[in-house]
């Protein structure tokens, strides 16, 4: 075998342009004819390398447009399918929300019956907290004793008074819940973990896990201000959004994309720009599954994701296309998943 | 040429012409793919339909993608080996592993151009190399990736990907070498 500098053999043939320049394209003729004439000590490397690339030609079967047509309109077909199914699981959970809401109105009218028969028992209830706690992935919808509409999402926790008092309606929250409320004269106040959110008759979002490091205030409609232990009161207008972290100033920006902060409440949920630890925190709390990570760094990669009624693993799998990571389990039926670099 | 990224975004807003224009203009290119892991042809059109079924599916929730048609490459991959790996266990209830890619010589578009002998010995080189590397060099020379759409698509790193490339150039390359000495010897003989 004759001697020829393999370095220059094997650049030539990882070079996309020289490979269609060997195998008779045009596109680049010009370029590497000037190369070739520039480099004869070259010749014997670009000989070799011509030949292999020519004869790594391959045959490619192609359909006739007629046949693809007839595959394409079976793809339709099938994507019909789709868009009817997709549909009939969103009515689905649209009726899943509604026979809680019956649920709790029966609570009500229970309640109220209780209060008529029995006037003396009125003061004890009056007093008495109600909670509503949500497993993991299960958002219900409760209706305040003033109306106000509270949509609290999984692994949640909201404690309110079954009758408010005559100068404040406060409710406890830790976790995630969407409030439309009434507007009457009387404030109406949140006392979340980080923060306590003053309220005007509007529409809001609050995200306050106790287990995460921030809480999230979002303002769809009205007006509501933002207080705590360590934070001086601040008025929020709608469409901003308030980030409390421990330790730390208020930040307060506009978004353009509100909804992302209670589209979870329609059964789905977004992130953009989250840290992969705070996706895997919430997809741990809806599927009630914890994520491990064998190694910290890939916990603070960043991903845009929406989902709204996938699997767990349908989740996963977008997840590996997107990022350089893998998911395991230890077995089928483990609640543990591994979460490791490609 | 389809363009690529403007097919994918259209798609990703439900625009079903994006989902045509990405399946008409990548539908072959998968099939002879498809058809070097698996010789079962029904087989490979179903995985390719259930693939775009799956895109059109997930579209709100599909995000940018760079490489349209190496993203497409890979998924398909993965959903063909493991439909096989299915198949082969309804059947014997036991778990393949992936046997690897199949080439033979009428994968390879004869060229009446160069010359024929030579041809035919780096391709009958290849035929003899491993599973992995004929897939490497398809992937390089018929469906045009980078290394590092390769080294994502063969689950290597890159560097080995560059690697298992050279070696196998060296091994194309001593055929012709051979072949060369072979024609100069012809020729000194025929001179006589």
């Amino acid at each position: 075998m004759s001697e020829i500098n393999s370095q220059v053999y094997n650049k030539l043939l990882m070079d996309h342009s020289f490979v269609r320049y060997a195998q008779g394209e045009t596109d680049h003729r010009e370029r590497w004819d000037e190369w070739v004439r520039l480099h004869p000590e070259f010749e014997q490397e670009v000989k070799e390398a011509m030949a292999v690339a020519k004869s790594l030609r391959f045959v490619q079967q192609e359909s006739n447009a007629f046949l693809l047509n007839r595959k394409w309109e079976r793809l339709k077909q099938a994507m019909e399918k789709v868009d009817h199914e997709k549909l009939a699981r969103h009515l689905k959970v649209w009726r899943y929300a509604a026979s809680i809401l019956v649920l709790i109105s029966v609570g009500f009218v229970t309640m109220y019956l209780m209060e008529r028969n029995e006037v003396d028992k009125y003061s004890a209830l009056a007093s008495l907290p109600i909670r509503v706690q949500t497993s993991t992935g299960a958002p219900s919808k409760v209706i305040l004793p003033d109306g106000t509409e509270v949509w609290v999402n999984s692994s949640s926790k909201l404690s309110y008074p079954s009758v408010f008092s005559q100068d404040c309606r406060e409710v406890h929250l830790e976790g995630e819940a969407f409030f439309h409320v009434t507007k009457n004269s009387t404030p109406f106040v949140v006392h979340a973990p980080r923060c306590d959110v003053k309220v005007y008759g509007t529409m809001f979002n609050v995200d306050a896990y106790p287990d995460e490091k921030r809480s999230i205030v979002a303002l769809k409609e009205g007006s509501v201000s933002i207080t705590g232990d360590e934070i001086e009161e601040q008025f929020l207008k709608p469409g901003m959004v308030a980030e409390i972290e421990k330790g730390m100033e208020v930040q307060i920006h506009e978004s353009n994309h509100l909804q992302q902060y209670d589209d979870w409440k329609d059964g789905e949920v977004s992130f953009k720009g989250y840290p992969l630890k705070d996706i895997t925190n919430r997809l741990g709390r809806k599927f009630g599954v914890e994520f491990v990570y064998n190694d910290p760094e890939i916990s603070n990669y960043t991903y845009d994701l929406s989902i709204s009624t996938e699997s767990l693993n349908d989740i996963l799998e977008l997840l590996e296309f997107t990022a350089p990571i893998t998911f395991d389990h230890d077995d089928m039926d483990s609640k543990k998943i591994n979460i490791s670099k490609k | 040429m389809i363009d690529e990224k403007n097919a994918w975004e259209e798609l990703c807003r439900g625009s079903a012409q994006g989902l045509e224009a990405l399946f008409k203009g990548y539908y072959d290119e998968l099939v002879n793919y498809g058809q070097k892991i698996s010789s079962d042809a029904t087989l490979v059109d179903d995985v390719i339909q259930d693939m775009f079924i799956y895109l059109w599916d997930k579209h709100a929730s599909l995000s940018k993608v760079e490489k349209v048609k190496s993203y497409l490459f890979i998924a398909f991959k993965r959903r063909l080996i493991k439909a096989l790996q299915k198949q082969s266990k309804m059947m014997d209830g036991e778990l393949q592993e992936y046997h690897g890619f199949e080439l033979s010589m009428e994968d390879m578009l004869v060229d009446s151009e160069m010359d024929q002998i030579k041809s035919q010995e780096v391709r009958k080189s290849l035929m003899t190399l491993g599973g992995k590397a004929k897939e490497a060099i398809y992937l390089k020379f018929h469906v045009g990736l980078s290394i590092a759409e390769m080294a994502e698509h063969l689950e290597m790193n890159p560097q080995s990907v560059k690697n298992l490339l050279h070696r196998t150039y060296k091994k194309l390359r001593e055929t012709i070498s051979r072949d060369l000495i072979l024609l100069f010897i012809n020729r000194m003989v025929s001179k006589r």
